[in-house]
């Protein structure tokens, strides 16, 4: 949509692809601004009895086409129609007008009033029924278009046809575009701009907190955000990959052995956290993998900024070499060399990433109906809300039944200068990170929603003067790749 | 300059760029980027104020180019006929279908009109009247006519031979529809504008593809 003209009166709409003006059909505008509420102006003349018959009487410049058309479309024919009728019933009998709560045009089905109405149309039937046969004097019908009549008009689908022969199909319009029109428009010609409809926008506040999190602008034309506190920029994010090269893809996990896995968390923010990992011994769900996190508790370095972020990656990246190379080495050799992985040790660890192990068995076979829950292994306890969602699962065999998933409990401890307000609000609600390992993992929405929840809990004990210490917890989970069809034969590993 | 441009596109350009420099008849006050590319053996003649984008090529390999006042071609579009082999099966029917109106041997002439804007990759192998534009990646036929004040929009084809009357629209799927006549004035003034600033931006270098008298007026037209 485009205004046209240096400054002056008539401006059009005009569309830059393919050349169409609003003089096509007989449209300009007096300014540049306010289209819809002009095109309204000129389009909703019909809209009252009044101004149809002034439409007769003045000596206006007969409406273009599309504009008739438009004029006839079943709104405004049911206004004038109802305000005839509204007219008629009032002469008839004024006290009993089952119409007299419409008020005119607007007709609010969903008001309490018309329902009621309805309502009572229905449960009084004795009463209604009486008084209608009792009242049953006869009215007029609507006579010409003024009073909302338009009769079938013949020569209007012979003027279709011809025009049909005339320009064939290409001048005729399609389904979508019949469909946006409410005038019901066969041709090209008769078609009429329609406004683009507006959207919400919507700006977010946590729930415990009541901090904005996310606020867009307030203009219209601006997609940006005033404030955007997301819980990605303060949460590590977290990587998982084959510690070993694994025999094949992730989507053939080998079952009953143990496979290791390098767990890496990345700080976003600008202070160390403390971190503890918590994870069921054996994961929920269909199968019982048991899962072991070698290193549990271990710290994140804080992120710097970007500069440095430029060279230290230059110098993880060459630490990664190293250790890429040492491992192609170790696979050529086949040897055990150098680094296992040690329980309680860290595997590895950058500036604001640190690296740790994660061994896995996958299992294969199906646990059995009662779930056999083990209490023992998970440091972190339970919410009583998971082990009612394990219950209620259904123990049917699904498509995605073979995917390892390993549910993570993540606690996050970091020391935060306190701002002015107090209101350091980071807010994270219902966090469902969800990191795949393998190209296959589609995170199920089930597990998505048994991972989602935790909270955020605020330690309040004072350190520094201008510090607290924040205490972050929530659930996640990790895809890891699925395991392998016991049927199909694996290849070895190792 | 021109043979050692990389050629990303296709085989056209070295091709083209064997054939001899063509007898030009350049107005002084149009714009022949450095990149820009005039080819063939028949006369190219470019009128006033018109502007050749970097990478613009003109082949006059099949007969005389015309380009009316004030055009805008822009970089990688292609008037003219670049294809070598017109004994090829395919020319041969296109011959055919022309032959009715041109000589044995078929030149194609091709003429644009004033005014008339060429997107980047716009292929022209036919005529195009005053004012109409060719979209970018859109494709006129040889021997075709595009009519005054016609828009061709992207990626839309007129198939060869045709003729598209004045005020028409490509668009879609090639589907056609008539304009209204009347703005043509207000669009020659964002026209006009657009060619001042190619003007002021585009270093020229008519030095290179003057061949003919050095005034390089008058004389105009194909000879």
């Amino acid at each position: 949509m485009d205004g046209e003209g240096v400054a002056a009166a008539p401006w059009i709409l005009e569309c830059q692809y393919c050349n169409w003006t609003s003089l096509d059909i007989g449209i300009t505008f007096d300014k540049p601004n306010n289209i819809h509420g002009q095109l309204a102006k000129i389009l909703g003349k019909a809209r009252s009895k009044v101004s149809l018959l002034l439409d007769k009487l003045s000596d206006e410049p007969e409406p273009t086409e599309p504009v008739k058309a438009f004029r006839a479309d079943p709104d405004s024919r049911f206004a004038t129609l109802l305000s005839f009728y509204k007219s008629e019933l009032a002469k008839e009998n004024p006290n009993d007008n089952p119409f007299a709560s419409i008020s005119g045009a607007n007709t609010d089905y969903s008001s309490p009033s018309s329902f009621a109405r309805i309502m009572s149309l229905y449960t009084n039937t004795n009463n209604y029924g009486r008084k209608a046969s009792g009242k049953s004097t006869p009215m007029r019908g609507a006579v010409d278009a003024s009073e909302g009549l338009v009769l079938v008009n013949h020569l209007a689908d012979e003027k279709a046809i011809d025009i049909l022969h005339r320009t064939g199909l290409s001048q005729t319009i399609n389904t979508e575009q019949r469909i946006a029109q409410p005038h019901n428009p066969r041709f090209q010609n008769e078609m009429i701009p329609q406004a683009t409809l507006l959207c919400t926008k919507r700006s977010r506040r946590c729930r415990t907190c009541r901090h904005i999190l996310v606020k867009p602008e307030a203009k219209i034309n601006n997609t940006r955000y005033k404030i955007k506190l997301l819980a990605l920029n303060h949460i590590p994010s977290m990587t998982l990959k084959p510690l070993t090269s694994l025999p094949s893809t992730l989507s053939h996990l080998p079952p009953n052995k143990p496979l290791q896995f390098l767990l890496t968390l990345r700080n976003p923010m600008f202070e160390a956290i403390k971190v503890s990992l918590g994870t069921p011994a054996q994961t929920p769900g269909p199968r019982a993998h048991s899962v072991t996190i070698l290193c549990p508790d271990f710290t994140l370095g804080a992120n710097a900024d970007v500069w440095d972020e430029a060279l230290g990656i230059g110098l993880s990246n060459s630490n990664q070499n190293k250790r890429g190379s040492k491992l192609l080495l170790k696979d050529l050799n086949n040897t055990e060399e150098s680094k296992v992985a040690e329980a309680g040790k860290v595997w590895e660890r950058g500036r604001n990433w640190t690296t740790v192990v994660v061994e896995v068995v996958a299992c294969q076979s199906l646990k059995g109906p009662p779930p056999p829950l083990p209490r023992g292994g998970p440091p972190l306890s339970f919410g009583a809300s998971l082990e009612g969602l394990l219950e209620a699962e259904d123990r049917e065999v699904t498509e995605d039944d073979d995917v390892l998933e390993i549910p993570l409990f993540v606690r996050l401890e970091y020391e935060q200068a306190v701002t002015e307000g107090g209101s350091t609000g980071l807010a994270v609600g219902n966090v469902a990170t969800t990191t795949a390992a393998g190209a296959t993992t589609s995170a199920t929405s089930a597990d998505g929603i048994s991972a989602a929840g935790g909270g955020e809990g605020e330690g309040g004990r004072d350190g520094d003067i201008g510090k607290r210490t924040r205490e972050l917890a929530y659930w996640a989970v990790l895809g890891v790749g699925r395991v392998a069809n016991p049927s199909a034969k694996m290849p070895e590993q190792k | 300059m021109s043979s050692s441009k990389p050629t990303s596109t296709s085989q056209q350009r070295p091709k083209a760029s064997a054939l001899p420099k063509p007898p030009t008849t350049l107005d002084p006050t149009c714009v022949i980027a450095d990149s820009a590319i005039l080819t063939g053996k028949y006369p190219i003649s470019i009128g006033p104020q018109t502007v050749l984008h970097p990478r613009a090529m003109i082949i006059s390999a099949y007969g005389p180019v015309t380009i009316g006042r004030g055009c805008i071609i822009s970089e990688k579009a292609v008037v003219g006929i670049a294809k070598q082999d017109d004994s090829g099966t395919k020319d041969v029917e296109m011959t055919t279908a022309v032959a009715t109106t041109s000589t044995p041997p078929p030149t194609y002439e091709i003429h644009l009109g004033d005014d008339v804007v060429l997107e980047p990759a716009a292929v022209v192998e036919g005529s195009i009247g005053l004012g109409s534009s060719i979209q970018a990646g859109a494709r006129i036929g040889k021997g075709s006519v595009v009519g005054k004040y016609c828009k061709i929009t992207p990626l839309c084809t007129l198939p060869p031979g045709d003729e598209l009357s004045d005020f028409s629209i490509i668009y879609g799927k090639n589907q056609r529809r008539q304009e209204r006549p009347g703005l043509e004035r207000l669009r020659k003034v964002v026209h006009d504008k657009e060619l001042e600033v190619l003007r002021t931006l585009i270093p020229g270098n008519l030095a290179k593809w003057q061949t003919t008298a050095a005034s390089g007026v008058g004389a105009g037209g194909a000879s």
